[in-house]
């Protein structure tokens, strides 16, 4: 418990840390938001007014300080723009997101890890070497281009999945995955091949240990091995990194939502940058500040459940 | 092993070292608690003696070896080389005793710089302490090379992942003696060598303490190596001394009951000695939560309710023999400890 | 349901449990060839055990684990080996699997590393069981619970359900010996089990082998450096100098009339108790030979004191110059070294 203490308690740092450096960036940006709501040929005193109601005359701290104030009291604040609030505008898209993460991870996972074991298996043999050059291939391709390669062949040529758009889950399953097919596919790439390499090659080390050694003197089929004793000991750079891949994911998923016009944070966010719609930008850095810290959470506590030696030093702790 | 009590020391005056109720503590994890590595050990060691210190892993010899040594320092007692307290030296005045005071480590070859040749680790506490010039240092460390038996023609110049494990230790040892230490604690120094090489370094150390007049601790958890090489031994038991004698006669009679359990689990390379049944159930307890009363007494075949409830305290079982036991399997003398 | 045996249900009278017959044992490394078993041959009965004795690097393991299978993909292993009569020499990993556990079964040398860190004890005996043997998950469970208690772990059931690092040594390595007797072999390896044990762990553990080992007429192979340890425990013992077999007798004959210089020479250098303090110990010059290296020699030339030129153009093959008693040697000695001091009574045994 204390362990879960301290681990939360380590996300007010981080939280002051990255919305203050968004808060600050996006300001500093050139163009306003009064422009972008009034549009160009609005007068000076419609302009000073409504600088004036948004509170956007004071200065960059002061805006912080009041933004801070009024996240205390649960309050986002709402879009300049659409007079939207922001909570309900990140309600609506974060299904989006998140189903395309996790779709992607799930992809990602479900083909690297059977392919990283059977590439352990036997080193530097046939699987292991084509395994190999395909992933540095699929790390060599931005995911931009797969995208497009993507939506030409199975899209354009053979008509089997939609280019673009998006079904809700509640509306009709089905339609919902067909349209996040292709964007999870594009979006997974480039994990597979890092998550193949990493479980590979920590396979192929716990495989030389005494106890898989033990193991197969017990008369255990390989399969069971490999299953059973090796990959559990192998997966902790995994978990590892699939935390910190959670940061190039969100990166990725604000590209592909674009690319494939998917109706997520990603496109919010990335439009309420355009439009300077800063009070809708910093709701989206904070949720993804905490999804960030809550990942890296779990994967910390899932380590007592993967070696219950560690679960053991932090009952002392 | 049981017991506290200083019984067994000998003249103050006499002995080159003193150790006095050594204690050490170590703490765990970030639980507050402590362990007891060693718990008010006391022995003595004269001028050109040699002391084994014998015991199971974990009872604490290195700890005691290096807390000897001041690295790091006991957390309490007194360690009186040539009379002189070295727990109360600080500084400098505690760096210019070390050379007097050297300790060789059981691992020959991960206790020697693997990036440095031997001409450089054997010269190192020469450069340290500026001995001599650069010339005069060169003399010396092929003399010390000499002196463990290795050729300083084909050696002096190789790495030590190029020496094999007893080379290695022997390079080890030239390094102890560059200093001209009058002590020298040897930590387990022949655990990790095969029998054949065993007994070269073995020999070495003994033609070195002829040569040198050098006294010696030796620590070591196989018996009939520490009787092959001592004069006195000390057997130690979860962190407490048991037993203490001239190394013939704790051997052939010993008082304290884990003493006896020790040379009988010895296995005799004689086919016609029978094995015997293991003399001892049970393992270590955890140092954590030692024993009441006589450490041993959870294992110990004589054990009765005295030795729960006191701890033995060391006594006189023979001359120059002590054992700290409420039992012992020696015949006291009429006037014991007297 | 119990698995489809490949041997026959009663061994047929006279045929021995394991034959070794030129087993060889190669590493492909990048520097070269690692010869780290040549030409072994030995034969052992059910009931019986054989030891073998040598220092680190002769080759004691890989030759235990040739005979099992359990090298890794750049070893080559020429060489015949039938067990209870059955050529297993070319099985495949999925024949094999079959034999390890209910056959043959092994003791790792460092009950450290050799149980599965993420596994619990209970676990790592009722998986062999229930594969094996085909029992219920209660089933199997139970008869764990019974084979901690009968290894000497106090509180089996509780122990069970402990993970190896919870565990000490002594008791971690009285698991593994649960887990090698699981599924009732009739042979067991045991490769070093004691080495990494204190002595008064190490007798408990040996004793507690010989004792499942009458239980169950199993033949064993017991692997030591320490002469001391095989002495009392083997009828036949083998002594191993780089990756060879220098000498093969019943235990008493090698002992008192042992004939290669090797064997002489590794006698006189275990310390013994019953030597006086300060007597020099015997040694061995030098070190043993490159693994990598062939050449047409006795392969303890460079360290024989009876060394003669013969030794260093030929190597001598092994003979079998007295029934049953064989060695690799053109010059072979007349048995141990005499003690060089009279020996003092070891300490009182109780
Ligand atoms: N730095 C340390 N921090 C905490 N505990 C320690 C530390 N060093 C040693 N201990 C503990 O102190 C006890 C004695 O350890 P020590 O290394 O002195 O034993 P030893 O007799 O030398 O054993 P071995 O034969 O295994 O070398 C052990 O219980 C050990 O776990
Ligand atoms: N996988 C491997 N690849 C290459 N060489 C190996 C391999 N395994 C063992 N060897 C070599 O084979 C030789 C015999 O090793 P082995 O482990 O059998 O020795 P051992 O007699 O068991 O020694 P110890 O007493 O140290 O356990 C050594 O020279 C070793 O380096
Ligand atoms: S008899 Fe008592 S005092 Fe002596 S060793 Fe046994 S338990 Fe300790
Ligand atoms: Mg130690
Ligand atoms: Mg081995």
């Amino acid at each position: 418990m204390r362990f879960v203490r301290r681990q939360l308690l380590h996300l007010v740092p981080v939280l002051f840390v990255v919305t203050f450096l968004s808060f600050l960036l996006i300001n500093l940006l050139p163009g306003d938001p009064v422009i972008t709501i009034l549009g160009p040929g609005a007068t000076q005193e419609h302009v000073t007014a409504l600088r004036k109601e948004l509170a956007l005359d004071e200065p960059i701290p002061v805006r912080y300080v009041h933004w801070l104030k009024r996240i205390a009291t649960g309050h986002l604040g709402q879009s300049y723009v659409n007079r939207q609030p922001v909570l309900e505008a990140i309600r609506q898209r974060l299904p989006t997101t998140l189903e395309l993460m996790i779709l992607a991870e799930a992809f990602a996972l479900a083909l690297a890890i059977p392919m990283g074991i059977l590439a352990a298996r036997r080193p530097n043999g046939i699987f292991d070497r084509v395994t190999t050059t395909t992933a540095f291939g699929l790390l060599a391709v931005p995911n931009f281009m797969l995208a497009v390669v993507l939506v030409y062949v199975f899209a354009l040529h053979w008509h089997l999945l939609p280019a673009e758009g998006y079904t809700a889950l509640t509306q009709n399953p089905f339609e919902n995955l067909r349209h996040l097919v292709l964007p999870a596919v594009t979006l997974a790439a480039a994990d597979v091949a890092v998550y193949v390499r990493l479980l590979r090659s920590e396979m192929v080390t716990t495989l030389q240990q005494d106890f898989i050694t033990l193991a197969r003197a017990k008369g255990l089929p390989d399969r069971r091995i490999l299953l059973r004793h090796a990959f559990r000991p192998s997966t902790f750079s995994l978990v590892t990194v699939i935390g910190l891949n959670l940061g190039r994911l969100i990166g990725g998923a604000f590209i592909v939502e674009y690319i494939f016009a998917l109706p997520g944070i990603g496109t919010l966010t990335v439009s309420s940058i355009f439009n300077r719609d800063y009070l809708v930008v910093q709701g989206t850095v904070v949720l993804i500040a905490v999804g960030y810290v809550l990942a890296n959470f779990l994967v910390d506590v899932s380590y007592s459940f993967l070696d219950p030696r560690i679960k053991d030093v932090r009952a002392l702790t | 092993m049981a017991g506290i009590g200083t019984a067994h020391l000998r003249a103050p005056e006499d002995a080159l070292l003193r150790v006095e109720h050594l204690v050490v503590d170590f703490p765990v994890g970030r639980t507050g608690l402590s362990v007891q590595a060693v718990a008010d050990v006391s022995f003595d060691v004269l001028a050109g003696e040699t002391l084994g210190l014998v015991g199971e892993s974990g009872c604490g010899k290195s700890t005691t070896g290096r807390a000897v040594v001041q690295s790091p320092p006991p957390t309490s007692g007194r360690v009186l080389l040539d009379g002189v307290d070295l727990c109360e030296l600080r500084g400098e005045e505690l760096r210019a005793r070390r050379p007097d005071l050297q300790l060789i480590l059981q691992d020959p070859i991960s206790s020697l710089n693997p990036r440095r040749r031997v001409r450089e680790i054997v010269a190192q506490p020469l450069r340290t302490w500026h001995r001599g010039d650069a010339r005069g240092r060169a003399a010396t460390v092929r003399s010390l090379l000499e002196a463990v038996g290795l050729d300083p023609g084909t050696t002096i110049d190789r790495r030590p992942h190029e020496l094999s494990g007893g080379q290695c230790q022997r390079v080890g040892i030239a390094r102890a003696l560059a200093l001209e230490p009058r002590m020298l604690i040897c930590d387990e120094p022949v655990s990790a060598l095969d029998v054949s090489v065993q007994g070269q370094v073995l020999n070495l150390l003994e033609d070195l303490k002829a040569r040198y007049g050098l006294t010696i601790v030796f620590i070591a958890h196989d018996l009939a190596v520490v009787k092959s090489i001592s004069d006195r031994v000390a057997v130690m038991y979860l962190g407490k001394l048991c037993e203490v004698g001239p190394v013939d006669t704790v051997y052939a009679s010993p008082a304290h009951p884990y003493t006896d359990a020790l040379l009988q689990s010895v296995p005799v390379p004689d086919p016609t000695v029978p094995p015997r049944p293991a003399p001892l159930a049970g393992e270590l307890p955890s140092p954590l939560a030692p024993p009441s009363g006589c450490r041993f007494r959870t294992r110990c075949p004589r054990a009765q309710a005295r030795c729960e409830s006191e701890e033995p305290v060391m006594r006189a079982m023979g001359d120059g023999h002590f054992a700290a036991c409420h039992f012992p399997l020696v015949v006291l003398p009429p006037v014991a400890g007297l | 349901m119990k698995r489809a045996s490949p041997f026959p249900d009663v061994d047929p009278a006279g045929v021995p449990l394991l034959e070794v017959e030129g087993l060889s044992t190669r590493f492909r490394v990048p520097g070269g060839v690692v010869r780290a078993v040549e030409d072994v041959s030995f034969t052992l009965h059910a009931g019986r055990t054989l030891g073998i004795v040598g220092e680190s690097g002769s080759g004691k393991t890989v030759l235990a684990r040739s005979v099992m299978g359990l090298l890794p993909h750049n070893a080559d292993r020429p060489g015949t080996i039938r067990y209870r009569g059955v050529d297993i020499t070319g099985w495949s990993t999925r024949q094999l699997v079959g034999v390890r556990g209910p056959e043959m079964a092994m003791v790792f040398q460092d009950p450290m590393t050799s149980l599965n860190p993420y596994m619990r004890i209970g676990r790592q005996i009722t998986e062999s069981l229930r594969w094996h043997m085909g029992l219920t998950k209660a089933a199997a469970a139970s008869r764990a619970v019974a084979l901690l208690d009968e290894v000497g772990i106090p509180s089996a059931r509780l122990r069970a359900d402990s993970y190896p690092h919870q565990l000490s040594g002594g008791m971690r390595q009285r698991a593994t010996i649960a887990i090698a007797l699981a599924c009732s072999p009739r042979l067991l390896f045991a490769d070093e089990p004691t080495t990494a044990l204190d002595v008064t762990v190490q007798a408990q553990i040996l004793d507690l082998l010989a004792a499942e080992q009458r239980e169950r007429e199993m033949g064993m192979v017991l692997v030591s450096h320490d002469l001391g340890v095989v002495a009392g425990r083997s009828d036949d013992i083998v002594v191993m100098y780089a990756g060879r077999v220098v000498e093969h007798a019943p235990t008493r004959t090698l002992f008192a009339g042992l004939r290669m210089p090797y064997t002489q020479a590794l006698l006189a250098a275990v310390p013994r108790l019953d030597r006086p303090s300060h007597s020099r110990a015997a040694v061995i010059p030098g070190r043993p030979p490159d693994p990598t290296a062939i050449d047409p020699a006795c392969r303890f030339a460079p360290r024989c004191p009876y060394v003669q030129a013969r030794c260093q153009a030929e190597e001598p093959p092994l003979v079998e110059a007295e029934p049953g008693h064989r060695y690799r040697c053109w010059y072979p000695v007349a048995g141990p070294l005499p003690r060089s001091a009279p020996a003092v009574s070891p300490a009182r045994r109780g």
